[in-house]
């Protein structure tokens, strides 16, 4: 699966760096990121900018991730783009709403390369 | 799983992954140099406080790796957001394994402490020792009811 555009969503610069690291070595290096730093960041780029996927965290300020994925499936340009969720946060019940709220996949920090490739390829 | 497991199997991973630092248990004793202090405190489904302590020189190889260039090149909010962020994945590891994947647990955003005489703390606390090739660092937990 290519994803040409890719929005990383996370408050910390130093987890956006290490997703877009990771994202590269499972074979996302020749993908264009764009960066938000909560949901709201996310979706005022999502006006200007179309994505392929969306890989956010959950715990953010202004907004977060739950509140970001809700938003998106109710948006018919971004009801269909695949969101993964990225968190060091997370339960099985927690998991389940997220899923049940449109998150495609779920994967818990300390991020790999390979936990990515497993679930994006 | 105990304490010390849960600790040290989030400690060894988030090193790992994070900043590609192997990790091994450490010999327990006082550690020189401590660098930096931070903190991150959890409330549910126990409370309780988790400390990192690290000496100059592991705090800079964390960061170093982490982002590839040397130390000299960094901002400070740069370290700072790194470390932070370095804690707030081992305390979700942490909690993870200690109370299980079924269990919902809540967290707070790590802190930056200016030094180990500001941690507030209460519980039983447990002196962790780590190994970061070649240097010491230390973990503190605190569990009240554990």
């Amino acid at each position: 699966m290519a994803y040409h555009d890719i929005l990383v969503v996370d408050d910390s610069e130093t987890s956006r760096m290490i997703i877009k690291r990771c994202l590269e070595i499972a074979g996302f290096a020749d993908s264009v990121y764009h960066e938000a730093a909560d949901g709201l960041g996310a979706l005022s780029l999502l006006k200007e900018q179309q994505v392929d996927l969306i890989v956010t965290d959950l715990k953010m300020p202004k907004m977060d991730g739950g509140t970001l994925i809700q938003k998106l499936r109710n948006d018919p340009r971004t009801r269909e783009v695949p969101i993964l969720v990225v968190s060091s946060m997370g339960n099985d019940a927690r998991e389940q709403e997220l899923r049940k709220a449109g998150a495609s996949w779920i994967v818990h920090k300390p991020l790999s390369p390979e936990a990515l490739a497993e679930v994006l390829q | 799983v105990t304490v010390d497991e849960a600790v040290g199997a989030a400690v060894r991973d988030a090193f790992g992954e994070m900043a590609f630092v192997d990790v091994v248990d450490g010999e327990p004793g006082p550690v020189s140099d401590v660098a930096q202090v931070l903190s991150l405190s959890f409330s549910d489904p126990a409370r309780g406080t988790l400390a990192l302590m690290l000496p100059r020189e592991c705090k800079k190889t964390v960061v170093e790796n982490v982002y590839g260039v040397n130390w000299d090149s960094l901002a400070t909010n740069r370290i700072d957001d790194c470390l932070l962020e370095l804690l707030n994945v081992l305390g979700g590891a942490f909690m993870r394994n200690y109370f299980g994947r079924e269990t919902e647990f809540e967290i707070s955003l790590p802190e930056l402490v200016f030094d180990e005489a500001h941690l507030s703390a209460r519980g039983e606390r447990k002196d962790l020792f780590f190994d970061a090739e070649g240097v010491i660092f230390q973990v503190k937990v605190w569990v009240e009811g554990a």
